[in-house]
């Protein structure tokens, strides 16, 4: 044929891949044995030599639409299946990325738990340590006094050496007692209308003793007008004096320690603050955690359980009130805020609502 | 009598031994001094590992008593550190434990002579204290009778 031959012609048909399942019926002359053979490796599927009868003609042209009829087909179905592999690919790797996030959550869980248990452990550490130490100085005393004569200065100073370790140590089983109860939710509130004021100053009270062996100063802002609320006027007691007691263990010789209550709305608010060694930012949101003091066991400066926050925390709660601290950092002091519901007197009885 | 009044005159110009107790607990300073100096040793104090290694090199006592769980400095480091400094002389170290985990092994890994377990049973505390340190009035005596 003139400008493009036949050859040239397969020869770029089968260059673009759309045409790959268009056959080709070459048409030849006698004489053109090689180029026959030639085109048929390149792509061509028959030929018919010239001259050809219709027929002939006919009746491969139909046998060749027929294969490219089927050939059509079978393309379809296997792009069809290769879709259908596609979202099979694609659920799995889905599938794979939750199990990933499965494991990961179960591999946090194992990693908390393992935590849990390590802080239990530590614990009963703590335990076993603080409630020896007053039992050393008990028993020390007892049998120095029951095999030895000392003067009257020693013999009292070791009596009230014996009288304060024994209390310190009943502290620490109601301390856990309190701790066991909350656990369980068996601690009961014997709910009557209490005075906020009364039970801070008796709270101050009970902690003057250890702000004056440290000479810290210990004072209150208390507003007389502030409502009464609905609460257990001993455990709200525990609370304050449990607050006091850890601003005075904090905070350094010579520091001041003030306690305030007000009342803003419909809630009280008593407020502790101290000038104490303060609370790092990374141990505030362990505060009132069970189980925990900012040193480990080994090292720790203070004694006791590190249940008094937590013990707090959970009986303000019971009360319907919610415990906030702050602290601007270490050496800063520390400011813990309770706030508690007051009465509602507008709010019917309950057997009313 | 009168044989042991010149000897008790020679044990009273003679130094007392030393003790120097170091706990964070002023209860349990309180008790050992006490008893100590009741058995005729003097009896220095310090509440923490620093203040009594700071003690110790200004003035080595004759034995420290040495509660192994304080902030900051624990009894082993403590240890470590009067065995370590070559300017002190050899010290005994009784240490005071009330805690479960360190063994006497422990203690002597670090260089300690003793170990005594809380609640400190006084009989055990003295006979460690006086296989050190003998008391020198009853030596006296023992000689003199030989």
């Amino acid at each position: 044929m003139p400008y493009l031959s036949g050859n040239q012609l397969v020869q770029q048909l089968r260059t673009h891949p759309e045409l790959d399942t268009t056959p080709v019926v070459m048409l030849t002359a006698k004489a053109d044995d090689e180029l026959r053979v030639q085109l048929l490796r390149q792509g061509a599927q028959d030929y018919l030599m010239k001259p050809f009868s219709v027929e002939e003609l006919k009746a491969r042209v139909g046998n060749l639409i027929a294969i490219k009829r089927v050939r059509d087909l079978l393309q379809e179905e296997l792009a069809s299946q290769n879709h259908d592999l596609e979202a099979l690919v694609e659920e799995v790797s889905l599938r794979r990325r939750e199990l990933q996030i499965a494991l990961n959550a179960l591999q946090h869980q194992a990693e908390e738990l393992e935590q849990a248990n390590r802080l239990k452990d530590e614990f009963l550490a703590i335990v076993s340590h603080e409630l020896r130490t007053p039992l050393n100085s008990i028993l020390g005393w007892a049998e120095a006094l029951r095999t030895r004569q000392f003067n009257e200065t020693i013999t009292n100073r070791a009596l009230e050496t014996i009288e304060r370790n024994a209390r310190l140590q009943t502290q620490l089983i109601e301390n856990l007692l309190d701790i066991s109860r909350l656990l369980r939710g068996k601690l009961l509130l014997n709910r009557h209308s209490v005075d906020l004021k009364t039970v801070i100053e008796a709270a101050m009270q009970t902690v003057q003793p250890e702000a004056t062996a440290k000479a810290i100063h210990l004072e209150a802002t208390l507003n007389d007008a502030v409502y009464p609320i609905s609460g257990d006027s001993d455990r709200l007691r525990q609370v304050v004096e449990n607050l006091l007691a850890n601003a005075i263990k904090f905070t350094s010789e010579g520091g001041r320690v003030a306690v305030r209550l007000d009342q803003q709305h419909a809630e009280a608010r008593i407020q502790v603050s101290d000038t104490g060694q303060g609370i790092r930012a990374e141990v505030l949101p362990h505060i009132f955690d069970y189980f925990r003091q900012a040193d480990s066991s080994n090292t720790r400066r203070h004694g006791g359980l590190g249940l008094g926050l937590a013990i707090v925390r959970q009986l303000v709660e019971l009360h319907g009130g919610i415990i906030q601290v702050e602290s601007a950092g270490e050496g800063q002091g520390a400011t813990f805020t309770v706030i508690l519901p007051l009465i509602e007197t507008s709010t019917p009885p309950v057997y009313l609502r | 009598m009168t044989i042991l009044l010149p000897k008790l005159n020679f044990v009273t110009n003679r130094v007392m031994d030393r003790i120097l107790v170091i706990d964070d607990i002023p209860d349990n300073t309180f008790l050992l001094q006490t008893l100590l100096e009741a058995e005729g040793y003097q009896v220095d104090v310090a509440d923490s590992g620093i203040a009594g290694l700071a003690k110790i090199e200004a003035e080595p006592p004759d034995l420290v008593l040495l509660d192994v769980m304080m902030p900051d400095m624990n009894g082993f480091e403590v240890t470590q550190r009067i065995r370590h400094n070559p300017n002190l002389p050899f010290i005994p170290v009784v240490l005071v434990t009330g805690h479960d985990q360190p063994t006497a092994a422990d203690g002597f890994d670090v260089g300690a002579d003793g170990f005594i377990r809380k609640p400190v049973d006084f009989d055990q505390l003295l006979t460690q204290v006086r296989a050190i340190l003998p008391p020198k009035i009853a030596n006296d005596c023992t000689k003199l009778e030989n």
